[in-house]
């Protein structure tokens, strides 16, 4: 290679004064630099961990909110049920779309038409005595 | 297996004396690592840094080397990817240019105060930043730091029939560049 291009292989490229003297010194001090930062890196190796924990405790925390209001509002529903009748509404109008009660009044009389959707639950005085009593014994045990 | 590596052996391996190790191999291994990296890089600035992050690379995986190979072709590969690393970073940011990073380096090469060689050298290190990266690693660190294409292929993870063709080719392409201008 030399001989084909007739160029002395010298190192042409300087350093500053006493750089490699230096450069050891350099090393290290950056090594124990490097050192001193990763042990303090070392505790943002939690901070997932602890935002984690945090979303946690915020999501419970909402969670908790929510359940709270929603029983309050169950606690008012029922506080205003009186008598029988208004219970009945307030079922009635619970399970207005509830097919499984739909069913059971529909078996309850072949010969009336239940299979009409318009019909409102809360009006229809086809509603059976087993009805009637399965309410009494129910708003009973609630307010035991 | 040299003698350096005999002591670095002893000393990592028996005495777990990492610091002393450490400054053994700063001081065996400083120089031709920071040159390997300048003619890589051309600017000192960059050299420096890269060095320093050659050092403090092979100080953190120290431990994980367990003798296998010769340890300065292990300094030589972790310093060459940081160079090959920092090369391409850099060809990134120019990726929308007309020209490349090496088309500045070449600038750099007749200004830069630590470069002392006559109008045939700089001419000699502009034909070198010519050729692709790759093939001015087999280039410079066959040509000046004569390594054998065995511990060039460990170090560029390359066969030696590959390396050896490159190596010619990168001749042919820089005597061509010279005689040209």
């Amino acid at each position: 290679m030399e001989k084909q291009l007739n160029i002395n292989k010298q190192n042409n490229f300087k350093v500053p004064d006493g750089y490699f003297e230096n450069l050891n010194n350099q090393l290290c001090t950056l090594i124990a630099d490097k050192k001193n930062t990763n042990k303090v890196s070392s505790f943002t190796i939690f901070k997932p961990y602890i935002y984690t924990a945090a979303c946690i405790v915020a999501i419970a925390i909402t969670y908790k909110i929510i359940t709270m209001s929603s029983s309050n509002n169950t606690i008012n529903n029922t506080a205003n049920i009186n008598n029988v009748e208004q219970y009945a509404d307030y079922i009635s109008n619970k399970y207005y779309d509830d097919f499984l009660l739909f069913d059971y009044l529909y078996d309850t009389d072949d010969n009336t038409n239940f299979t009409d959707t318009s019909i409102k639950h809360e009006s229809n005085n086809l509603v059976n005595d087993y009805y009637i009593l399965y309410l009494n014994l129910e708003y009973e045990l609630l307010n035991e | 297996m040299n003698n350096i590596d005999i002591e670095l052996k002893t000393l990592l391996l028996e005495r777990k004396d990492k610091d002393k190790a450490f400054k053994l191999i700063v001081d065996q291994y400083s120089k031709p690592l920071y040159f390997h990296i300048r003619r890589m890089v051309i600017t000192h600035e960059d050299a420096n840094d890269l060095v320093q992050e050659t050092f403090f690379n092979a100080y953190t995986k120290i431990d994980e080397f367990r003798f296998e190979s010769s340890f300065y072709t292990w300094l030589y590969k972790i310093s060459t990817n940081i160079c090959l690393n920092f090369l391409n970073k850099k060809n990134r940011s120019l990726l929308f240019s007309s020209y490349s990073y090496e088309d500045l380096l070449k600038d750099k090469i007749s200004n830069d105060i630590y470069f002392d060689g006559d109008d045939l050298q700089k001419k000699f290190q502009k034909a070198i930043l010519t050729l692709p990266t790759k093939q001015r690693t087999v280039f410079n660190l066959r040509y000046y730091d004569e390594i054998n294409y065995e511990d060039l292929s460990k170090i560029l993870d390359t066969s030696v029939g590959a390396l050896k063709s490159s190596y010619h080719h990168a001749v042919k392409k820089i005597e061509n560049y010279i005689n040209k201008i």
